[in-house]
C-alpha cells in the first residue's frame, strides 16, 4: 500500500457525525472534535434548523458531506438534478470533500432508502467507473466512495470487493472512504478475511476512515450505528493506520445517539489506538 | 455479465424487497452459507427496508400514530409504502402522499357514511405533513423585513403583490387537530376533539413551527396573498374592508409571513 496522495485531500484528524441535538455543545467549539461529517440529505433541501446548523459548524470546523442516495451503481440514469444540488451545497459550505456509497439504491425510479449491494463482475466496474466520471464531472470535484456493509452476495460476482474498489479507485480517479466497521461486518457476513481486504486497498486513495458500532445477530452482524465500536473493529483499525500515513476519522453513531461526550471518549480510543501504531 | 443482466439482477432484488412474497427461489441469485441461507440473507433487507421506512413514517406522523395506536399505525404505514414506495432521494418526502392515500382508501365512503374519526384521522394527518414541511421549508430566521407597502389609500395599494415565507402552510381542518396535536406531543393522552372548523396558519419562528386559527375572512386574504393575488382584490374577495386588509398585510409583515412585496425580498 505505497503512496500517501489522497487526491491532494487534507487530513482533518478525528470527527463525528453532526447531529441537532448537539448543537450547543457543538456551537461552543468543543475540545476533542477537529471536524464534522453532515449526512448530505438532511441538509440538501432544508431551509430551516439543519442549515443552519451546518451553515454555523462550517464557519468553526471542516465539514464533509457524507451522502446516501446518490445511487453510483444503480441502472437507472444519474439523477443529474441531484449531483448539482449536492455540487451547490458543498460550494455554498466549503466542504472538504463529498463522499457517498458504492451501492445502489433503487431501479425503474424508485428508491428503496437502503445501501444495495452490486454484483461484482467486470460489467459492474465499467458500469460504476463510467458513472463516477460523470458524478465528478457534475460535482467538480473527486467522489470518495465507501464500501458499504452487506449482508448478501450474488453467485454471480466474479470480482472481491476489496479488488473492485481499488480498480474503481485506479480506473476513475475517485477516493475511497475505508469504514473499517463494515469491513468487519461484511468479513463475518461473508466469511472473508477483514485484514486481507485492507492490505489490497490502495492506501493513497484512502482518504478517510469510518469507525462504528455494530450489532451481533448470532448468524451475522447488523451495522446499526447505535453502540460503541467493538473490539475486533478497534483492532482492524490499529491494523489499518499502521499501513496509512496520518488519515482523517469519522465516528458514526446515528441511532440511539448518546451524549456528547460519549462521541469524544470514543474518539479519545481512536487517537490512543492510532498513538500505538505511531 | 451484459449490462442487461445487471438491470435484471437489481430490478428482480428491489422487487423482492418492495414484495416479498414475489421473491420466488433466490438459492440460484445469492449465495448461501452454512451459517445463513440466501434466503435469510435477502430477509435482513426485507426486514430492513420496511422497518426503516415505517421508522420514518411514525417520526413524520407521531400523531397519527398516537390516534391509531401503534399496531393499527403500522399497518396503514406498510399499506401505504407498498402502495406508494419512495421516488424521491430524500426522505424528508416520503410521507407525502399518507394523506392522499388514506383518503383514496376510506373504508367509509365504499360503505357510504363517513365516520367522524376517519375524518379526524386525515385532518391530523394533513396537519402533520404541514407541519413536517413547515419545519424543514426556508423560514424568515435572519431576515430583515421587506420594503414597505404602500400606504392604504396611496397609489399602488391595492396592486401590491406579496411574497409569503417559505415555510408558510394553510391549513382547513374539521378539528382543532393543532391543540390536539400540541397536546399528544407534549406526551399527553387529550380526549379526542370534536369537531370544529377550522383555518389554521402554520409557519416558523426561531425555528419552532408554530399553528395559529384565522377567521375564514383572513385564511381567504392570506391564502390569496400567497398565491399572487393583488391585495386590493383579495381583500375583496374575501370580504374585507380595505383599512382590515391593510391591518392584516401590516400584521403578517411583521410576523414575517410576509417576506417580499412587489417582488423585492430582503436576503437571507
Amino acid at each position: 500500500m505505497p503512496g500517501t496522495d489522497r487526491l491532494g485531500l487534507p487530513e482533518l484528524g478525528f470527527g463525528v457525525g453532526l447531529r441537532s441535538r448537539h448543537a450547543d455543545q457543538v456551537l461552543r467549539r468543543p475540545s476533542g472534535v477537529d471536524w464534522f461529517e453532515v449526512i448530505t440529505e438532511n441538509v440538501l433541501d432544508n431551509g430551516g434548523y439543519a442549515r443552519y446548523l451546518l451553515d454555523q459548524v462550517a464557519e468553526r470546523f471542516p465539514v464533509v458531506l457524507h451522502g446516501v442516495s446518490l445511487s453510483i451503481g444503480s441502472t437507472d440514469p444519474l439523477d443529474l438534478d441531484y449531483l448539482r444540488r449536492v455540487e451547490r451545497l458543498a460550494t455554498g459550505v466549503g466542504a472538504a470533500w463529498v463522499s457517498d456509497h458504492l451501492c445502489w439504491t433503487g431501479v425503474l425510479g424508485l428508491n428503496t432508502h437502503d445501501l444495495l449491494p452490486l454484483p461484482l463482475t467486470e460489467e459492474s466496474l465499467r458500469h460504476v467507473v463510467r458513472r463516477v466520471r460523470v458524478a465528478q464531472d457534475v460535482l467538480e470535484r473527486p467522489l470518495v466512495l465507501e464500501n458499504p456493509s452487506t449482508y448478501l452476495a450474488f453467485t454471480e460476482s466474479t470480482v472481491p470487493e476489496s479488488e473492485f474498489l481499488a480498480r474503481l479507485a485506479e480506473e476513475s480517479g475517485c477516493g475511497l472512504l475505508l469504514d473499517v466497521n463494515n469491513v468487519y461486518v461484511s468479513a463475518v457476513n461473508h466469511e472473508f478475511d477483514p485484514y486481507d481486504y485492507i492490505r489490497t486497498l490502495p492506501a493513497d486513495r484512502i482518504v478517510y476512515l469510518h469507525l462504528a458500532g455494530h450489532t451481533d445477530r448470532g448468524t451475522h452482524l447488523i451495522d446499526t450505528h447505535d453502540q460503541p465500536v467493538a473490539d475486533p473493529v478497534w483492532d482492524l483499525y490499529e491494523f489499518t493506520t499502521g499501513l496509512l500515513p496520518p488519515v482523517s476519522v469519522l465516528l458514526e453513531w446515528d441511532d440511539r445517539i448518546p451524549p456528547f461526550g460519549v462521541l469524544t471518549a470514543e474518539l479519545d480510543k481512536a487517537r490512543e489506538r492510532t498513538a500505538r501504531v505511531g | 455479465m451484459s449490462a442487461e443482466r445487471l438491470r435484471l439482477l437489481q430490478t428482480w432484488l428491489q422487487g423482492a424487497i418492495l414484495d416479498p412474497a414475489g421473491a420466488g427461489d433466490v438459492t440460484d441469485v445469492v449465495v448461501t452459507t452454512a451459517r445463513l441461507p440466501a434466503a435469510r440473507r435477502l430477509a435482513i433487507y426485507q426486514h430492513g427496508y420496511r422497518s426503516r421506512l415505517v421508522d420514518c413514517l411514525t417520526a413524520h406522523y407521531p400523531v397519527a400514530r398516537h390516534l391509531l395506536g401503534a399496531e393499527l399505525f403500522e399497518e396503514f404505514a406498510r399499506e401505504y409504502l407498498a402502495a406508494r414506495p419512495s421516488r424521491s432521494y430524500t426522505l424528508e418526502a416520503l410521507g407525502a402522499g399518507f394523506a392522499d392515500h388514506l383518503a383514496a382508501g376510506r373504508p367509509d365512503l365504499v360503505a357510504g357514511e363517513r365516520e367522524p374519526w376517519i375524518d379526524l384521522l386525515y385532518d391530523v394527518v394533513r396537519f402533520e405533513r404541514a407541519f413536517t414541511e413547515a419545519h424543514a421549508a426556508a423560514g424568515a430566521e435572519f431576515r430583515e423585513p421587506p420594503p414597505p407597502a404602500p400606504a392604504l389609500g396611496a397609489p399602488g395599494w391595492a396592486d401590491t403583490v406579496v411574497s409569503t415565507v417559505e415555510c408558510l402552510r394553510l391549513v382547513r381542518a374539521g378539528f382543532p387537530v393543532h391543540a390536539f396535536a400540541v397536546a399528544v406531543r407534549a406526551g399527553q393522552d387529550p380526549p379526542l376533539p370534536q369537531p370544529r372548523e377550522v383555518r389554521l396558519v402554520l409557519a416558523r419562528t426561531d425555528f419552532v413551527v408554530t399553528a395559529a386559527e384565522l377567521d375564514e375572512p383572513r385564511y381567504r386574504l392570506l391564502t390569496a396573498l400567497r398565491d399572487g393575488v393583488p391585495l386590493g382584490r383579495a381583500g375583496d374577495d374575501a370580504g374585507l374592508t380595505p383599512p382590515e386588509a391593510d391591518a392584516c398585510l401590516r400584521t403578517w409583515t411583521a410576523d414575517r409571513l410576509i417576506v417580499g412585496t412587489n417582488g423585492r425580498t430582503s436576503h437571507r
